[in-house]
């Protein structure tokens, strides 16, 4: 390795380390290991330029757009009481309200932020009421925002087409049973653990479950929540119906999304609107430079034969599959704990494809095994993006969240992460049976 | 001197929100392009080919301008880990470090901005004429690119003068030089 590239990657570390925004680093490490090789910078500025051209990248700025209407027009609300009516009846199920509506919100918004923004101010003061902890419905909605990104649409599932070059309707499909195992392995730990965080003392005539929902009750939550749950449907049944095209089935979602919070539930107004579009404009910017600046990084990476090295050298190492899997999870786990899941997708998955291709890894597997670990990103301290959110939002501080979030980490989203890698199947079969192989591969 | 003050904080002022209209623009717009692309291969069916075109077009420019208004609103992604744990609970420590960063932030993309040139200058010289949308210039596209680079160095600018006053203030006060 040439040595400009050795002190731009140290560069690389150094600018993490001490908290250089990350597009800065992409782009300082590059110039500097360019000009230390004595090569040209000219390649530099068509590839930021050209990394912004994407139809991929209009798709994730719609479902962005969506997701950050979805999360203001007050649809949060008649999704919390239909997972109401659903399973507030069962003991310890008023915290999994919290779980099920996180899977409507994340089959709403493809993002996990959104989620939890707009479910912790509904639900973490009722459920307190209810007796429950507040450190510990945070805790769970915080752990379940991880859903947001698993359940179709995805946004980072559609950062890693377009980073891989991989179907989207592929894509969207092979995190949904990881997602739906999820939430099911949630809902189970929060069964057994939820008793030890109920507090003796609740508002009077307040039992710590609700009362089981009439069919009335049941079909009139649906009703009011249908309109909302009509996006999800729009979407997945548009790209797999061969109706639109990803991205338009992201602007569909975007127009759908505003009629409906303007008009049905009339909770978009002028006023949240323009506060919904400035803060999509502030998050697409933030992409706009980190893609940017990462392709060219990425771009000096392989031309330079680190993805083909880092390859080999895994492959002499590890010599098998299953612990080159081990060892890729163990990689983008630690990455998670402390880099956003954009940058990750930037860097690591043009490293590794080089090295999935000597294995001949499905494409569509690594995304999910990818997605999975960006997710657990979200919610693995010290750098949990959702529990910053969580805290701020409910007023825990920040270290209360970590033991009950931990337990939902090791005992649900390390197993679901481990079942994710080494069972194929779970990733691929829906994919295969929905878009065919021969857009998935062989797996 | 204030008077100066007042008039460039107007101009940047007005400058953000330029910015901010051009975006929330372009994000409407590029949405309905795309969903009118959808109504008319539907229901409307009129012979219009140049939508999706048009919508990436006017994609690509926003984003673009999108990127000096993360600058401004400072959303760039970090990792804080670190320096929250090593600066806790000193201010003047974290008031350099921030200026810092600014200030290696411009140098880094001053250091860019000569590629830009180069590559704006050549978009300049050979236009190259849409294939759908023919009156539209690719080059506009390349050209507002560096435009984008220059407000986000503008911002930054302007974030490193209030960095580097921060620290200043936090050396005068007694309690910031305690630490």
């Amino acid at each position: 390795m040439e040595f400009g590239l050795v002190v731009g990657l140290l560069a690389f570390f150094a600018g993490i380390v001490i908290g250089l925004p990350l597009c800065w680093v992409f782009l300082g490490c590059s110039t500097l290991a360019v000009l230390l090789m004595d090569d040209s910078l000219s390649f530099m500025a068509g590839t930021a330029y050209h990394s912004i051209d994407s139809y991929v990248l209009m798709a994730i700025a719609f479902f962005i757009f969506a997701g950050n209407l979805m999360a203001d027009s007050g649809i949060a609300d008649r999704l919390v009481r239909l997972a109401h009516s659903l399973v507030g009846h069962i003991k310890g199920g008023l915290v999994d309200v919290g779980i099920l509506a996180t899977v409507f919100m994340g089959a709403l918004t493809g993002s996990s932020v959104p989620c939890i923004a707009a479910l912790i101010p509904l639900l973490v003061p009722q459920l307190e009421r209810f007796g429950y902890q507040k450190r510990y419905t945070t805790s769970v909605l915080c752990s379940s925002s991880f859903l947001g990104y698993l359940i179709p649409p995805s946004v980072p599932g559609l950062m890693y087409c377009l980073v891989a070059s991989q179907s989207v309707a592929a894509l969207f499909l092979s995190t949904v049973f990881p997602g739906l195992i999820l939430a099911g392995g949630y809902i189970t730990l929060n069964h057994i653990i939820a008793p030890k965080y109920l507090m003796a003392s609740r508002a009077e005539g307040v039992s710590s479950w609700g009362v089981k929902a009439t069919a009335r009750e049941r079909a009139s939550a649906l009703w009011y929540a249908l309109p909302a749950l009509g996006t999800p449907v729009i979407v997945l049944g548009g790209i797999y119906g061969g109706v639109f095209t990803p991205n338009e089935a992201g602007a569909v979602a975007a127009v759908y999304t505003l009629l409906v919070g303007a008009f049905v539930y009339k909770g978009l107004k002028k006023k949240n609107t323009w506060t919904c579009i400035v803060n999509t404009v502030g998050t697409l910017g933030m992409i706009t430079l980190l893609l940017a600046f990462g392709t060219v990084f990425t771009r000096l990476l392989i031309r330079e034969g680190v993805a083909q090295a880092f390859a080999e050298s895994m492959i002499g190492a590890f010599g098998s599959k299953y612990l080159v899997l081990f060892m890729l999870n163990m990689l983008l786990l630690v990455l998670g704990m402390f880099i956003d899941g954009i940058p990750i997708l930037l860097i690591a998955v043009p490293l590794i494809l080089p090295l999935v291709s000597a294995y001949d890894i499905n494409l569509v597997h690594l995304g999910a095994i990818v997605v999975v670990n960006v997710g657990l990103g979200v919610v693995t301290p010290p750098y949990a993006m959702s529990m910053f959110v969580g805290s701020r939002l409910s007023g825990v501080p920040y270290s209360d969240l970590v033991k009950p979030m931990l337990l939902f980490l090791l005992f649900v989203g390390l197993p679901l992460l481990f079942l994710t890698t080494y069972v194929p199947a779970l990733s691929c079969w829906l994919p295969t049976l929905v878009v065919g192989p021969d857009v998935v591969g062989a797996w | 001197m204030d008077r100066l003050k007042c008039v460039a904080r107007l101009v940047l002022d007005r400058l953000q929100s330029a910015e901010l209209i051009i975006c929330g623009f372009g994000l409407c717009l590029t949405t309905l392009l795309i969903f009118a692309q959808v109504l008319n291969r539907y229901w409307l069916h009129f012979e219009i080919m140049i939508l999706g075109d048009l919508a990436l077009y006017c994609f690509i420019f926003f984003m673009f301008i999108a990127g000096a208004v993360a600058t401004w609103k400072e959303c760039h992604v970090s990792v804080d880990a670190f320096r929250d744990k090593a600066l806790c609970g000193r201010p003047r420590g974290l008031a350099r470090h921030r200026a810092v960063l600014t200030v290696m932030s411009v140098v880094i993309l001053a250091s860019f901005l000569p590629q830009v040139h180069s590559f704006v200058l050549r978009a300049l010289k050979y236009p190259e004429w849409g294939t759908l949308v023919r009156w539209f210039n690719h080059s506009w596209l390349m050209e507002s690119f560096g435009v984008a680079m220059v407000l986000v160095l503008l911002h930054l600018l302007v974030i490193a003068g209030r960095d580097i006053k921060a620290l200043l203030d936090e050396r005068k006060s007694p309690e910031g030089g305690a630490r």
